[in-house]
């Protein structure tokens, strides 16, 4: 087992990227490890950077039925991989506790990412179905949040939320802050705030122009920012569970400095997104034209298995390499490596 | 082999091969059963290990490269005081075990938190618990080192409350830090700030520091072969298994760390932050870096970190592309705290100047400062304790300059 897993770790993404081959070669398609579900469009804030473009319901929203029948039974019958309740803000639906029953009946781990903002008035579900991960957005101090967020109080209320997540027995609750020019500057004064906050880490994203952030460009760090706050990660890790999240794209050999398992784009390979209409997506931070199908014309089973086939053969188009997102590049951005700069020796 | 065992070998592969051409044939993909994943994984990590076996016989008859120094090539004097340097006998998996079970990684700092008034918000002394009580150590030597560590911390704790420590004071805490096996960066970040006011420079804890840093980064660098200590699922937003917070050390951990070590594993951010590049303008300086000494003569160029000393015994001046000179009288001792004394008045005008930018939200001034910090950081201090409103360029500034003091 030592040996072998020795091996495994230490030529990680070599074997990975062989394994995508060899699936490739045998017509075999990993199972999913993680699926998001975008349970609605609708929202109660209003942040610039969200992927989602989040605001209001948007029209043919899957419906309880749907959700139970397919994407619940559906990954049943995938292997059960976590599933990723998402939005919008998810608390927001009114049907969530029976849809979150209903998957936890079906053997289905859950997790969640949320504003926070409702959580308390979920506190028995929560307690009676605990999820392995919920992920609360913290966007930086008081002030900044609430601004960012579009509402006072906000900033309150999410640290109430991972209170009441740890009270109810979530395993991992995760704080995340999405790096943008604005906050990038400010994360070494959000550390104590979030080290206090009582979550069990810090996921730093990286903003995405995408959804309503598309409409927000200026928002992306400059690459002297980028690499500041990769500096910021990496010592901070010393002293606190800081991960610079998949956004961010790998470091190289770099990868073990900034996050605990090495950089591998799980797009279409081990995870997929369900978005709020059926759509299904390769990863969050896309759009509806990249969408292999809908929910509502083929099970999920099938899309999984039949699509995302650029994501699959591995050293064959732009998708297929895992280390530089295409997505990223449509959208105009320069090459996050130069985020990781800073550990190299200059000179 | 016996011909019973090929003809089944045979008729399994034909098998594999008929079904993949089916596939093919009619278009068919399948999701990988639960069975089959681990097999495949199997099959990729032994391709995998073959490639890289056959890359290995192929290096082995190129020449080594060599690291070529630009610029004068210096002179390594000797050491000037006995500091162990090589990779700490003691430490095995089953100590970083122990020592994880009473003190889990990050966990460190908590112990010398103070509040307003200076009390200490948690005692070590309070986790009692371990390792007596603990079924998993019956090793009173170990327990010994524990409680030595817990009252050098306590020790330390109430006389920094009374005043800065002194160096020895300092060293004993980190003796006893690394005789229980706590090996911890916050903590070699911590004794380095307090050892910024020590006349002469504490030559023997900047080595020691930075052996400790090195082994940290050995430690991290040890994981990426043999997995990390603690388990995260992570990158695929799904929630860890059940039973995932038990930290469990790898097996072999300690053994890929001092491989990493004596391959060379540097002190990690302390080797590529907070650095200043100069060149020896006249006159000879000696470096002394974990604790050998090193003589430049003009010409020479030197990379100050945090954890170096430059002595002049005869007086000898420094350049810097942008700072400009560095005067160092004879007998004059430099470390990464005091450079901002040895700037002449043109450097320390740019300084400030570009600090005030900085704080008004210059970008390209902060990245500047960024690339001198030794030299820039008491400027940047006191312009933030000058400046009590939050100006546009304040976060920045904290900001990099926590990458000093860290």
């Amino acid at each position: 087992m030592g040996l072998l897993h020795r091996l495994y770790v230490r030529a990680a993404p070599e074997v990975w990227e062989t394994e995508t081959r060899l699936l490739h070669v045998l017509r075999l398609v990993r199972r999913p490890v993680a699926v998001q579900w975008i349970v609605t469009a609708a929202c109660d804030l209003h942040c610039p950077h969200c992927y989602s473009a989040a605001g209001k319901r948007v029209t043919g929203e899957l419906t309880t039925e749907e959700a139970k029948r397919l994407i619940v039974d559906e990954l049943v019958a995938l292997g059960k991989p976590t599933l990723v309740l998402a939005g919008g803000e998810l608390l927001l639906r009114k049907d969530i506790p029976e849809i979150i029953a209903y998957a936890c009946e079906q053997g289905l781990e859950w997790a969640m990412h949320t504003h926070g903002g409702h959580v308390p008035k979920f506190r028995s579900l929560l307690a009676r179905h605990p999820p392995a991960l919920a992920a609360i957005s913290l966007d930086g101090e008081r002030e900044q949040h609430d601004l960012f967020r579009g509402k006072r109080g906000a900033f309150d209320a999410a640290l109430a939320a991972i209170r009441v997540l740890k009270e109810t027995g979530c395993r991992e609750v995760v704080a995340g802050t999405t790096v943008t020019r604005l906050s990038a500057d400010r994360v070494a004064d959000m550390f104590p705030v979030v080290a206090a906050s009582g979550a069990d880490s810090w996921g730093l994203h990286l903003f995405a122009p995408e959804g309503r952030g598309a409409e927000h460009m200026a928002l992306f760090p400059t690459p002297a920012q980028l690499r500041r706050v990769a500096a910021f990660a990496r010592r901070k890790r010393a002293v606190f569970h800081v991960e610079l999240c998949n956004e961010w794209g790998s470091a190289g050999g770099e990868d073990l400095y900034y996050r605990d398992q090495p950089f591998l784009c799980g797009a279409g390979r081990i995870s997929c997104v369900i978005g709020a209409s059926g759509e299904v997506l390769p990863c969050t931070t896309t759009d509806l034209r990249e969408s292999e199908g809908n929910l509502r014309d083929r099970p999920l089973r099938q899309i999984w298995a039949q699509g995302f086939t650029r994501f699959r053969s591995a050293g064959h188009g732009e998708c297929s390499d895992g280390k530089e997102c295409w997505l990223q590049s449509r959208n105009g951005n320069a090459c996050r490596e130069q985020a990781f700069g800073c550990g190299r020796r200059v000179g | 082999m016996s011909a019973r065992p090929r003809w089944w070998v045979g008729l399994t592969a034909g098998w594999v091969a008929l079904t993949v051409l089916r596939r093919m044939w009619r278009g068919e993909v399948v999701v990988l059963s639960q069975y089959g994943a681990p097999v495949v994984r199997l099959l990729a990590i032994v391709l995998v290990f073959v490639a890289s076996c056959v890359e290995k016989v192929r290096s082995l008859g190129a020449d080594p490269v060599l690291a070529q120094e630009p610029g004068v090539k210096p002179v390594v004097i000797e050491a000037v005081v006995a500091v162990e340097q090589g990779f700490p006998a003691g430490l095995d998996d089953a100590r970083l075990q122990r020592v994880y079970n009473w003190i889990a990684p990050r966990e460190l700092h908590r112990y010398f938190v103070r509040d307003a008034a200076g009390k200490v918000l948690v005692s070590l002394a309070e986790m009692d618990g371990w390792p007596r009580s603990s079924v998993l150590v019956a090793d009173e030597a170990m327990n010994r080192r524990a409680d030595a560590f817990q009252a050098a911390v306590a020790g330390h704790l109430s006389a920094s409350g009374r005043g800065a420590p002194a160096g020895p004071e300092l060293l004993a805490l980190l003796d006893a830090a690394e005789a229980v096996g706590v090996y911890d960066e916050w903590l070699a970040g911590y004794l380095w700030r307090y050892a910024r006011t020590l006349q002469p420079a504490p030559v023997t804890l900047f080595a020691r520091i930075d052996r400790h840093l090195r082994v940290v980064h050995a430690l991290a660098l040890g994981q990426a072969s043999t997995g990390p200590l603690e388990f995260s699922a992570w990158r695929s937003k799904a929630g860890p298994p059940p039973g995932w917070q038990r930290l469990r050390v790898p097996e072999g951990l300690v053994a890929a760390a001092r491989d990493a070590f004596e391959k060379g594993a540097d002190a990690g951010t302390w080797e590529s932050e907070a650095v200043l590049e100069l060149t020896v303008a006249r006159g000879e300086v000696v470096l002394v870096r974990r604790a050998s000494e090193t003589r430049l003569v003009a010409g020479a160029s030197l990379r100050l970190r945090r954890l170096d000393v430059v002595r002049a015994a005869e007086g000898a001046v420094l350049r810097h592309a942008t700072l400009g000179e560095l005067r160092l009288q004879a007998g004059a001792e430099m470390t990464a705290w005091n450079v901002p004394q040895f700037l002449d008045a043109a450097g320390q005008a740019w300084v400030e100047g570009r600090t005030r930018a900085a704080l008004d939200g210059e970008a390209a001034a902060l990245t500047e400062l960024e690339a001198v910090l030794p030299a820039a950081h008491a400027a940047m201090r006191a312009a933030l304790e000058r400046s009590a409103a939050e100006g546009p360029g304040r976060a920045a500034l904290r900001m990099v300059l926590q990458a000093y003091d860290e």
